[in-house]
């Protein structure tokens, strides 16, 4: 029964399923796709993950797609600790929560103000169609990102030590992946956000620090 | 009653977890919320859910949001029958997989649709921008692609062979452009197929919860003409 996640650091869902696989300690092989190589297009790829994307999940002959159906099948089929999805109901419900409400809401955000700084010619048409970005937009980008860490700061983390409650969850490994990726920009969004902050080193902590920093390399130093 | 949802039949999700309840026999109190009115931006709602969006439920007091939780939250809760949400780790992936999928393609895309062809226009008292309304439609005609050839292609319905949660979210976000006459079903066959089965499934809970879409589909077609 051979587990295989293809991957590549750049990517924040690929990221937040590869350190749970390794804290956990699941037995898995490690295969590094391009995310923006064009390995992704191609037909073998294809075969991989019908939709053509990172993270993409092979067990044996079952392929699954979709880094939150990824961790669902695989705290379903191994023995983790109760914390990453928690079985008491209302506790579970509140991991779901964050995890449906960061797509749009703290995901995009985030992603749109990277992409309209970088502006890396294989994702400006698929961000933006045929718009030309301004820097008008940008700042409209950069605001709209920083109103979703706001969120985290003053709604997720108001009350509690990680996103979903006062135990790390899988929810959290969504919420530090998307956060962390303004490093690429160098954007500083601790500052100003105590709890941000002092939640981000409690989930490095959690991890273990060199298993973090190894595994954020790829993202540079930050601001 | 111990379980409150809070909705609004215009909203895709809010449709799929009245027809969850309904066709379950959950016993529910539904709360209208009138997005068309603001009560969600009032202060009352605002406890309810500080995102200030529909739906919510509240049930022995523990308020939830985001209807991809609310509806496993329901599993849980309730008895239901398996397909809906399958014991089984494979199937249940399988639903996972499309309950994921759709908020940044076809919910994102079909929102889009909608929110600038009929919302924003209604709210400024503009026309619609045809640059984003054609960038959106673009999107969506995308995803409703992957929909019919990839989702659809060896299935019966969205996860699989069995009618799941995740057919409640795609079926309401397959109405929602209609409104904004956008036909779906035009080109796509298997999506055609597929809303008549699952409408047919969900009967008479299905045109109940849609009664309001069929109104603003005649409606904005009346007004288009009325330009013309």
């Amino acid at each position: 029964m051979v587990l295989t996640l293809y991957t590549d650091p750049l990517s924040q869902p690929a990221r937040a399923v590869t350190t749970f696989l390794k804290v956990t300690k699941i037995e898995y092989v490690e295969e590094i796709v391009g995310l923006l190589s064009g390995d992704l297009k191609t037909p073998e790829f294809a075969k991989i993950n019908r939709f053509q994307m990172l993270p993409a999940l092979v067990h044996d002959d079952f392929h699954l797609a979709e880094s939150v159906a990824i961790f669902l099948y695989l705290i379903q089929t191994h023995p983790v600790a109760d914390h990453w999805l928690p079985k008491e109901t209302r506790a579970q419900a509140r991991v779901h929560e964050f995890i449906s409400w960061h797509h749009t809401a703290l995901r995009i955000p985030v992603v749109t103000y990277i992409i309209s700084v970088l502006q890396p010619p294989p994702l400006m048409i698929k961000a933006f169609g045929e718009r030309q970005i301004t820097p008008v937009d940008v700042a409209h980008f950069k605001m709209r990102a920083e109103r979703a860490l706001d969120i985290v700061e003053n709604i997720w983390l108001k009350e509690t030590k990680f996103v979903s409650g006062d135990q790390i969850s899988i929810a959290d490994l969504f919420a530090v992946e998307e956060i962390e990726q303004l490093k690429i920009i160098k954007f500083n969004f601790r500052a100003g956000r105590p709890n941000l902050s002092a939640y981000l080193d409690r989930v490095k902590e959690f991890v273990g620090a060199e298993l973090y920093d190894e595994i954020h390399q790829i993202l540079g130093p930050g601001a | 009653m111990a379980l409150k949802l809070y909705y609004d039949a215009m909203s895709q999700p809010s449709r799929a977890l009245l027809m969850f309840i309904r066709v379950n026999s959950i016993p529910c109190e539904e709360i209208a919320v009138a997005l068309r009115k603001g009560e969600h931006k009032k202060e009352e709602f605002k406890k309810i859910n500080p995102f200030q969006k529909v739906p919510a439920i509240d049930h022995n007091g523990f308020k939830l949001t985001e209807s991809v939780s609310i509806l496993r939250y329901l599993t849980r809760e309730f008895p239901v029958k398996d397909h809906w949400y399958p014991k089984d780790s494979k199937l249940r992936a399988r639903v996972d997989e499309y309950m994921a999928w759709q908020h940044l393609n076809l919910r994102m895309f079909g929102s889009m649709v909608f929110q600038h062809k009929i919302i924003i226009p209604l709210t400024k008292g503009e026309p619609p921008n045809e640059k984003s309304v054609a960038r959106f439609e673009k999107g969506l005609d995308t995803v409703l692609g992957q929909i019919e050839n990839i989702w659809l292609r060896d299935n019966p319905y969205i996860a699989g062979k069995q009618l799941s949660i995740a057919d409640l979210l795609a079926i309401t976000e397959l109405e929602q452009p209609g409104m904004a006459a956008f036909d779906v079903r035009k080109g796509r066959p298997k999506i055609e197929e597929y809303m008549a089965r699952v409408r047919n499934d969900l009967q008479p809970h299905y045109d109940e919860a849609h009664s309001v879409v069929r109104d603003v589909t005649v409606k904005f077609k009346e007004v288009m003409q009325a330009k013309l």
